[in-house]
């Protein structure tokens, strides 16, 4: 391969875009496995599902005629055949390779309509020459041991696993003398081992083949019941049992474009509007019929269940994400040199497939902060506090009352809050005069610009990240908490709804409109005094709360067009980060579970709206953006 | 300048006919409850369900600067399919009345008059003459497109 070669791919574009996808599957395997392997060196069957990855990928990459990812591919295979065979001890410098064999790929992958460049180029010759170092050292070392030591290996397991059960159909066919024996003594003679003849013939029989025959003689022992025999064809049995599980077909599955589940979501959404309109409409106009109303229960009960159906369709677990993390996780342990353990708990949680999507971005940058930040960054801190000196990074993800909990636990450090309130003092983010409670400043290290890291590294400290972590969690209608305690640790939690496109809503009445806040917001519906509103100008602006003064949302501006002028007797408390808002409303009706639709093109400029949604009486009704009023001032 | 043979959609606002391209036209609807959508443009009505859609309403009275008048039984909402920003959209369009479907060659058609007037000249299509009726055929893009819905898009 020239260093300046350019690849050329004289194939259709469906196949190449068969075979990135292909690809991506088996790199994303072969990265969740290496790690594994990484902590259980000697697991053969990962060993072995990852050869096959690597082969399956030198295979494909050979029928797009892709040298370069062909070349990577191949010599990596080479060195998992070592494994594979034994021969080759899976270490740290091996585990580096499989993975650097892998990005590579997966940049090769995503950047074929770009070109290559010639850096980029001599990196990958620089990791195949070091790949071929390892095998021509594997090489070197293998040819000074004498091959038939090699032979004599492959037949003494299958030797073993025979002599082990006692059994074997074969040999007890062609031997009818030890059968007798068998059933006379109930007890297996030795397996005549020394009978060269025998283990010729044994030898050429896979171990499965040999698990096989060992099931169908465990019948054929079985009847006669002769009981001393009965453990021998337990252990059989049990054999048999894995012989089946690893044979037995998975459940199989079908590749469905997103759009299409989406449109089925959907469908199903409008649906569900449907029937509420029409259950409503039966419940008012036919009452007197009973039969009627029966089968519409019917009906309206398999809708929901339908609903339900269609929920868990675009559920999927958190396993890719945790994956990645994992590997991000590793890099940046590597990179700080840091001593650290780190855990994944509950990755089979299922989520919404749209929220997995963003939900990636905050947790890496959540591990890494935990990571940098949050670990000592030297042990003999740690050791000196009376920790271990291997810090620990978890990565906690369960399900509690249809939310989600995704938690980042480390047991460094802990927020220094008289460090993060001189920071954000510094930077000007806050009130100087004004006093915060410890929670409330542990807070600000989520505030845009903060950031306590002295060096801008490239794994955190640009001051960007906490911030954009949060503003990321909400958009998916999650919230983000800060446990900390000096000197022990952190814990960052993430609350995220199941799922995205259903929210829990409060429907509110103003100007004879129903509007929908997010009940997530709502702190407290009040029913304020005369003597609590604050006029300026003759205009309430503000509501006094208890000890707080609350600015009020002007509602003239933001509803122009709707607004007409009305003394609201209720007020809807809304708060978003610690903050608080007063919106002047006429009634509230109830709460409820609305099916959030994004906004048209046309509408999306409208910031003082998030959504849309249709209640039950089948008319729209707008979701309000509640950080968008908080930004709002009272004249416009 | 339309040179081939049209089948339009035939509407009135007030004493005048006007037609669109059936081929814009995906239904037509009776007045349904319409949401207010506050700080839009007076023409824009608000939103409508249309089963589990929720697609925009414009007056098209308002739109052409007329005098807002009830809606009766007879009004209706004509939803078209336009293009916005590259999307595929549905958007309604209120009239006073729909009449028919009729057949114009590109003979009847004759180019949109030049007054000179700044706002609706380009939403004219062309005049096509048909028995002893003049109808305006509106170039429905423009309609939906011109400034006061884009200032929407940019904005508010």
């Amino acid at each position: 391969m020239d260093e300046d070669q350019k690849i050329e791919l004289n194939i259709d574009r469906e196949f190449w875009d068969d075979f990135i996808q292909e690809a991506f599957e088996h790199i994303e395997e072969i990265e969740m496995n290496v790690l594994i392997l990484e902590k259980e060196p000697e697991h053969e069957e990962i060993i072995h599902t990852m050869f096959r990855a690597f082969h399956t990928i030198k295979g494909l990459s050979g029928f797009v005629e892709h040298t370069v990812i062909q070349e990577i591919a191949h010599k990596t295979e080479t060195l998992m055949d070592f494994c594979r065979k034994g021969e080759m001890k899976v270490d740290k410098k091996l585990v580096d390779a499989i993975l650097k064999s892998s990005d590579f790929i997966k940049q090769l992958c995503e950047e074929v309509d770009s070109g290559l460049d010639k850096d980029f180029l001599a990196q990958i010759r620089t990791h195949i020459n070091v790949l071929e170092d390892l095998v021509e050292a594997h090489e070197k070392s293998q040819s000074a041991e004498p091959t038939t030591e090699v032979e004599i290996k492959e037949i003494e397991p299958v030797i073993e696993v025979f002599e082990k059960e006692e059994i074997v159909l074969e040999i007890v066919e062609t031997l009818p003398v030890l059968e007798v024996e068998q059933k006379e003594e109930a007890k297996i003679v030795e397996l005549p081992a020394e009978d060269k003849e025998k283990v010729e013939k044994i030898q050429d029989k896979p171990v499965v083949e040999a698990v096989k025959m060992k099931k169908e003689a465990a019948k054929k022992v079985e009847p006669t019941k002769v009981e001393p025999i009965a453990p021998v064809v337990e252990v059989v049995s049990k054999e048999t049992a894995v012989a089946n599980k690893t044979k037995s077909p998975i459940e199989e599955y079908m590749k469905v474009a997103n759009s299409k589940i989406d449109h089925l979501v959907e469908m199903i959404g409008e649906l569900i509007i449907n029937q509420s309109l029409i259950d409503q409409y039966v419940a008012m106009n036919y009452s007197h019929d009973n039969q009627f109303i029966a089968n519409m229960g019917g009906l309206s009960r398999t809708t929901r269940e339908l609903q339900d159906l269609s929920m868990f369709l675009r559920m999927v677990s958190l396993k890719p994400t945790f994956q990645k993390i994992t590997r991000v996780a590793r890099d940046t342990i590597q990179e700080l040199g840091k001593d650290v353990e780190f855990v994944t708990v509950g990755d089979s949680t299922e989520i919404d497939r749209v929220v997995t999507d963003k939900l990636l971005d905050p947790l890496v940058h959540l591990i890494k902060n935990a990571i940098s930040h949050g670990v000592e960054t030297n042990s003999q801190d740690r050791i000196k506090k009376g920790k271990s000196a291997q810090a620990k990074v978890e990565l906690v993800a369960y399900n509690k009352r249809g939310s989600i909990y995704i938690e980042i636990r480390d047991d460094g450090r802990g927020i220094d809050t008289d460090v993060v309130y001189k920071k954000a003092i510094e930077k000007s983010l806050i009130d100087p005069n004004r006093e915060y409670s410890e929670e409330e400043i542990k807070e600000f290290i989520l505030l845009p610009g903060f950031s306590t890291a002295e060096k801008v590294d490239n794994i955190s400290g640009r001051g960007v990240g906490m911030d954009v972590v949060k503003t990321q969690i909400f958009k998916i209608g999650g919230k983000v908490d800060i446990k900390s305690e000096l000197g022990k640790g952190s814990v960052f939690t993430l609350k995220i709804p199941v799922n995205h496109a259903i929210m829990n809503g409060t429907v509110i009445d103003m100007f004879g409109q129903h509007f929908i806040v997010p009940t997530l917001n709502v702190k407290e519906i009040l029913l304020p005094k005369e003597n609590q509103w604050i006029f300026t100008q003759q205009q309430r602006t503000m509501l006094r709360v208890r000890e707080n003064i609350v600015p009020i949302v002007p509602i003239a501006g933001l509803f122009k067009g709707l607004y007409k002028e009305e003394n609201s007797s209720l007020v809807l408390l809304l708060e978003s980060e610690g903050e608080f808002r007063a919106l002047p409303i006429t009634n509230v009706l109830n709460r409820q579970e609305v099916v959030v639709k994004p906004l048209g093109e046309e509408f999306s400029s409208l910031k003082y709206i998030s959504g849309m949604s249709i209640l039950g009486n089948g008319r729209v009704s707008l979701i309000l953006d509640v950080d968008y009023l908080f930004t709002m001032e009272a004249k416009e | 300048m339309i040179t081939v043979d049209q089948k339009l959609l035939t509407f009135s606002l007030g004493d005048e006919g006007y037609g669109i391209s059936i081929l814009r036209v995906k239904e037509i609807i009776g007045m349904l409850d319409i949401t207010q959508v506050p700080r839009t443009p007076d023409f824009i009505k608000g939103v409508i369900n249309l089963r589990g859609k929720i697609i925009p309403i414009m007056d098209l009275r308002m739109k052409f600067g007329m005098d807002e008048k009830p809606y009766n039984e007879r009004t209706c909402i004509i939803v078209i399919e336009v293009s916005i920003n590259g999307n595929q959209r549905l958007l309604g369009v209120v009239v006073d009345t729909v009449a028919e479907v009729i057949n114009i060659t590109a003979e009847e058609i004759e180019p949109a008059p030049q007054y000179g007037s700044k706002t609706e000249h380009n939403l004219i299509a062309g005049m096509g003459k048909v028995k002893d009726r003049v109808i305006i055929i509106l170039d429905i893009d423009e309609v939906v497109f011109c400034d006061e819905v884009i200032k929407m898009l940019d904005n508010i």
